[in-house]
């Protein structure tokens, strides 16, 4: 009876699974298949072609906007780990006029739905004359309200003797922050840099609002322009092919970090 | 070394003053306790002289330097907090070390240092665990090595026996008490438990509601103490109290409790106001059940309700005065409760108290 059970969970457990799976797998092997065949839907690919991915390189700078991408992934997700845990760490352990009306400005800003700020963040990238640069995608990207949410939230669990400790051991804030704190507060961090990282990476809408050369632009903007953009003339198997190598990053993180991404959501309690 | 000196130090978060004005003066190599119940302000004024708190008004001197504006790593103290405070990511040798890398020692001289305060403190054979992996009683040694290795002008400790079980703090406190000896160095140590204060002090500061009861030698706050709080405070279990009034008859003071139902003749005259609303002090310890050895013996009938026995001695609890009094005696002198008995106060032992501002009259 017992085993029954245990065959049935899991059998359920499978379908699930290969519910998610199904349409991944489908897209590497029709990204693999000869256009003709693509259609037929089969599990095996129907004669094995790369065709959709040299078509791919040669239509569109796609190593350059994975670098891009990779670049703004990157900075932006270092930048919030940085400052969002400085910013935090203020919050929650220094004592200064302002601190609780500052805090709750911030989590008000994680209300606004970001259709509201689009225009402004726009129209600030044009004054700044940023339009068009990396840094309109990597500067307005560097801190984040949920992160310093976050850190705040970790550092208030941590005693205060210990960051007395440490400044009579001769620390300074920053040291306090950085050496002291950080190796204590690790799921948070690895929480909080998943998450900044795939935002950042799957961000579509601001790219394309603030950069326009194709050079500069990022792997899903430059993606997205050439699926729905018309220069993949209408080929399925190249549409595909993009899109696998969008994914392929994310999914390449989550398998050497998925001890981590089941933790850090679990720990945090936060979904994401 | 150093003497640590507050000159009219307050400090207030807000409105609120937890500290009035205060000052006084800790000698070189003296070991000095601050005592008082939890919320007194104690921490608060450790924290003061580390540096970690703001100082509102008044100056602090450590040695001979005003310390108001030096951050605590430039004031040569070391400090050993309650919870242990230390760095959980780093072993105990590490946490040790990790104060003299930040000041820039070489790798040798820190090894050196190290490895000396943990002989010192039996704890060669942790230096390589983290913390997680100790009991509270190792984790409080790593702690004291963190501040020994740095060699400091003052030691604070900051309530470090709190978290220990009761053996294991009767051993640290004979410990610490060594290492005073050993390092001749300044010690302001915080604690709410009066025993700790007793055995380990020079001196014992009493702090109440941000304010100094009195500052003296453990003997002399127990034999004289200066108003109600710190004599029920200090001792254990703590004095007798009892509400009345003060009469003068035939050129001898009378005590008469509040409501009447207790007399008690003092024998003697201490110059006391007559009709002064007091309360009298006295303590279970200097209540007899034979008056042979006492100077100045005064007798009353107790009627014990109810007795505790410790072994060797026991405690008899009775109602006099409209008050629950105990009395300290030998267990051979105690039998099944209720039984009446005549017993002695050690009248030169007795404390009267002014009813309205606490201050012993005596
Ligand atoms: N950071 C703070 N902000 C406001 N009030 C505080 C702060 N720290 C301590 N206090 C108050 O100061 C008083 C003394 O605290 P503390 O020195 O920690 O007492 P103790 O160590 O004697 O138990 C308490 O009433 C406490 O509530
Ligand atoms: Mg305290």
């Amino acid at each position: 009876m017992r085993r029954l059970k245990k065959i049935l969970f899991y059998f359920i457990l499978t379908i699930a699974a290969l519910t998610f799976l199904y349409p991944f797998y489908w897209m590497i092997v029709a990204s693999l298949t000869p256009e003709e065949n693509i259609g037929n839907l089969s599990l095996v690919p129907q004669g094995l072609t790369f065709d959709h991915y040299s078509d791919m390189v040669e239509k569109i700078p796609i190593w350059r906007a994975l670098f891009n991408s990779l670049l703004v992934a990157t900075i932006s997700t270092f930048g919030v780990l940085v400052f969002g845990s400085m910013t935090g760490y203020a919050l929650a352990k220094m004592r200064f006029k302002g601190r609780n009306l500052l805090f709750f400005t911030i989590i008000f800003t994680m209300t606004l739905p970001f259709q509201i700020t689009l225009i402004p963040n726009y129209i600030i990238m044009v004054n700044f004359k940023w339009v068009d640069t990396l840094a309109a995608l990597i500067v307005p990207a560097l801190n984040s309200a949920f992160a310093i949410l976050l850190f705040r939230q970790a550092f208030l669990t941590i005693p205060d003797d210990l960051i007395h400790a440490a400044r009579v051991d001769g620390c300074g804030d920053l040291r306090i922050i950085f050496q002291i704190l950080w190796p204590n507060i690790l799921p948070s961090l690895i929480t909080v840099g998943i998450l900044t990282f795939m935002t950042s990476w799957n961000d579509v809408l601001w790219p394309l609002i603030v950069i326009r050369q194709e050079e500069l632009m990022t792997m899903p903007q430059l993606v997205t322009l050439f699926a729905v953009g018309g220069r993949s003339e209408a080929q399925l198997g190249v549409k595909l092919a993009s899109a696998v190598l969008l994914a392929l990053p994310i999914i390449i993180a989550y398998i050497f970090l998925q001890k981590y991404f089941i933790q850090s959501m679990a720990s945090s309690g936060i979904k994401a | 070394m150093a003497s640590v000196k507050f000159n009219q130090v307050t400090k207030s978060y807000g409105k609120q003053e937890v500290i009035q004005s205060t000052s006084f003066e800790i000698q070189d190599k003296e070991f000095v306790v601050l005592v008082g119940p939890s919320g007194c302000g104690k921490s608060t004024m450790l924290r003061m002289i580390a540096g970690l708190e703001e100082i509102t008004t008044g100056t602090i001197e450590i040695g001979d330097t005003v310390v108001n504006k030096l951050p605590p790593k430039d004031r040569d103290i070391a400090i050993v907090f309650q919870n242990y405070a230390l760095y959980p990511h780093m072993t105990a040798y590490e946490n040790m070390a990790f104060g003299l890398k930040i000041r820039g020692m070489s790798k040798s001289v820190i090894e050196e240092k190290v490895m000396k305060a943990a002989k010192i403190l039996d704890i060669e054979d942790l230096l390589d665990r983290k913390p997680k992996a100790m009991s509270g009683g190792q984790r409080q040694r790593i702690a004291i090595g963190r501040a020994i290795v740095r060699n400091p002008k003052v030691f604070l400790f900051d309530e470090p026996l709190s978290n220990l079980d009761a053996k294991l703090r009767g051993q640290m406190r004979l410990e610490i008490s060594l290492l005073h000896k050993k390092l001749q160095a300044t010690m302001v140590y915080v604690t709410h438990d009066q025993v700790e204060a007793m055995t380990l002090g020079d001196r014992i500061i009493v702090l109440n509601k941000g304010v100094i009861q009195q500052i003296d030698t453990p003997q002399n706050l127990y034999n004289h103490p200066t108003n109600q709080f710190v004599a029920g405070f200090i001792g254990s279990p703590t004095m007798n109290f009892m509400k009345g009034k003060i009469y003068q008859e035939d050129e001898i003071e009378v005590f008469i409790s509040e409501d009447q139902s207790f007399r008690l003749s003092l024998n003697t005259v201490y110059g006391l106001n007559p009709y002064q609303n007091v309360i009298l002090g006295i303590r279970p310890e200097h209540i007899f059940s034979s008056q042979t050895l006492l100077k100045n013996p005064l007798q009353f009938q107790a009627e014990v309700r109810w007795v505790e026995l410790l072994g060797h001695e026991g405690f008899a609890f009775f109602d006099l005065g409209g008050q629950q009094l105990s009395a300290r005696l030998r267990a051979d002198e105690l039998k099944d409760p209720p039984f009446s008995k005549k017993l002695y106060i050690e009248g030169e032992r007795l404390h009267i108290f002014d009813a309205d501002t606490g201050l012993n009259l005596m």
